[in-house]
């Protein structure tokens, strides 16, 4: 009678904790999978939001003169678009595949504090709730730049106490996000799983979430210093009161630079489980893969100052900082070379995730050395502030960390969804976005070398040409992403079935699961040799 | 942590554990950056 008490309680433990009905599942759930599948369509709709605000940037700059935004609107669009697109959409998006992959990778049944995982998540959208509610403010949105440099700042209005709880509400979810993935990477592998057997898409963000416990704090604690600047009368950053406002530039660029690495990083990780797949070759060098990781991390505590050149620093600092950033290209040097040897003489197809994944090497790298030329110091007093800057860092960002995005959505899809996704039409959106992502941001190249400085809504007619170039790049960039919207939601929606090893090179984990993967994934832990 | 399998109360046991460290480390990083602003705190 007991043993038949005890397994029905068993059975209760094993079957009873399927997806609760209707919306509700989406509110409470502490499931990995669905908090993952809430985050990435989170940083689609933010990817919208943020886009569409490019779309008026590029749209302002197609021609010279103020054409049809004001240029305190104009302000407020290149300040948000990039506070969305950087904390609402590339961040929200590596967590969303940081919750849907990592437990399955290293064989845990679920992330390891499932209810922080739901706060982590359903903090975003009020965070941005605030934010964004200051577009329909009197005098608007922030508008000082996504750097929040004081004393500009502090000239704020009403918007001003709504963005900085913003950051606040944003820096506890990623913080809580961090120590979740923390914890289950540290504590929930499954036995066997040593730490240098991990995919390297968990390593990656194992040391992404480490610079996210560092920084985000600090980025938190400067925003509360200026709201206790403009309304509480201290004097962190003011000058009139014995505070040093470049003492803010170098606390937020000590959170800032780091923060490139929390948006590149786990793409890194992505790009290293799909070239393999592709090419049917175990990754070339995955040691020192780990370790180069493990190295750009440590380096971006060390470089901040890159950001601030032209701001007035002792000479031994700037060489200092020119140096250590130059440094940066080894480790990363040594990334490029590893996903070029392991494709060297593999069996390569080029599906979908695959070409991304080689926009990725080439694209990102033109991205990195426009970042080694903005580190040589005599050279970036010529391009500080420029269109220059502009440029690089949407090649890092965009065929960078957003490439990296669409490919391991691609790749993993079809495990998601149990559907295979529309090749021919992502083939399409691969090609109309690689070749429109260059028209757009390659031009500024150019406008930044001739002098166009950034954050102009209006400029001089030298530069009228290349920016046309730009925007015509900027509407084609843009509309090639509905496609990708439609392709995502006609493959949730069905398509041909999935098997459950998806693509014939793939190793992992998660690849012996079903597609789509059953709600809870490994009831009992794997067995890694 | 690998190797060997830990379920049930002591597993979570442990992750409460490292979380509130983790946690810890946080907040203090939060302090002392306003120790780090000469004419601050």
């Amino acid at each position: 009678m007991s043993t038949a008490t005890t397994h029905d309680a068993d059975h209760d433990e094993h079957h009873a904790h399927g997806p609760a009905p209707g919306l509700l599942r989406w509110v409470f759930t502490t499931n990995h999978k669905d908090i993952g599948t809430l985050y990435l369509l989170f940083a689609l709709v933010m990817f919208i939001v943020g886009g569409a605000m490019a779309m008026i940037i590029r749209l302002e700059l197609f021609a010279p003169g103020l054409q049809f935004v004001t240029p305190e609107f104009f302000n407020q669009m290149t300040t948000n678009h990039a506070l969305v697109m950087v904390f609402g959409a590339v961040m929200p998006a590596f967590v969303g595949f940081a919750n849907w992959l990592i437990p399955m990778m290293i064989g845990a049944p679920d992330m390891a504090l499932p209810r922080m995982n739901n706060w982590s998540f359903w903090i975003l959208p009020f965070a941005f709730g605030l934010l964004l509610s200051t577009l329909f403010m009197p005098g608007g949105a922030p508008a000082a730049g996504w750097t929040i440099y004081p004393p500009l700042a502090l000239q704020a209005g009403a918007n001003f106490p709504f963005m900085i709880f913003a950051i606040h509400l944003l820096g506890i979810s990623s913080v809580m996000g961090a120590i979740n993935i923390i914890v289950t990477i540290l504590n929930m592998r499954a036995p066997g799983m040593v730490l240098l057997k991990m995919p390297l898409f968990v390593w990656t963000w194992l040391i992404t979430a480490f610079l996210l416990m560092a920084v985000m704090p600090v980025f938190a604690g400067a925003v509360t210093m200026l709201l206790t600047d403009k309304f509480f009368g201290t004097s962190f950053f003011n000058a009139a009161g014995g505070g040093d406002p470049v003492m803010y530039q170098h606390i937020f660029w000590f959170f800032g630079h780091p923060e490139v690495y929390i948006m590149i990083l786990p793409a890194f990780g992505i790009i290293s489980q799909i070239i393999p797949t592709f090419a049917r070759k175990p990754l070339f060098g995955y040691e020192s893969m780990v370790y180069a990781t493990a190295s750009i991390a440590f380096l971006s505590f060390i470089v901040w100052a890159h950001h601030m050149f032209t701001v007035g620093m002792p000479l031994a600092g700037e060489l200092f900082f020119m140096f250590s950033t130059m440094l940066i290209a080894v480790p990363t040097g040594v990334k490029v070379f590893n996903w070029v040897a392991t494709m060297w003489r593999g069996s390569m197809t080029f599906e979908t995730p695959m070409l991304f994944a080689l926009a990725f090497v080439i694209l990102f790298t033109i991205g990195g050395f426009s970042g080694l030329m903005l580190a040589i110091v005599p050279a970036d007093f010529q391009y500080h502030d420029s269109y220059f800057v502009v440029a690089h860092f949407h090649y890092v960002l965009v065929p960078g960390a957003v490439f990296g995005i669409m490919a391991g959505t691609y790749f993993w899809l079809p495990k998601w969804t149990g559907h295979m996704y529309d090749e021919k039409l992502a083939k399409w959106h691969f090609w109309l976005s690689a070749i429109f992502v260059n028209v757009l941001f390659f031009p500024q190249h150019f406008l930044g070398l001739a002098g166009m400085p950034r954050r102009v809504p209006d400029y001089a007619l030298q530069f009228a040409d290349w920016n046309m170039v730009s925007s015509i790049g900027g509407f084609g960039f843009g509309l090639s992403q509905l496609l990708f919207v439609y392709i995502v939601f006609k493959t949730i929606k069905g398509g041909a079935k999935a098997t459950d090893e998806v693509w014939e090179g793939a190793e992992g984990l998660e690849w012996t699961l079903t597609s789509p993967p059953p709600y809870h994934s490994f009831e009992e832990a794997p067995e890694v040799r | 942590m690998s190797g060997r399998e830990i379920r049930g109360r002591e597993r979570r046991r442990r992750n409460a554990r490292l979380a509130i460290a983790l946690a810890l480390l946080a907040v203090a990083f939060y302090v002392a950056i306003f120790f780090s602003v000469p004419g601050g705190v």
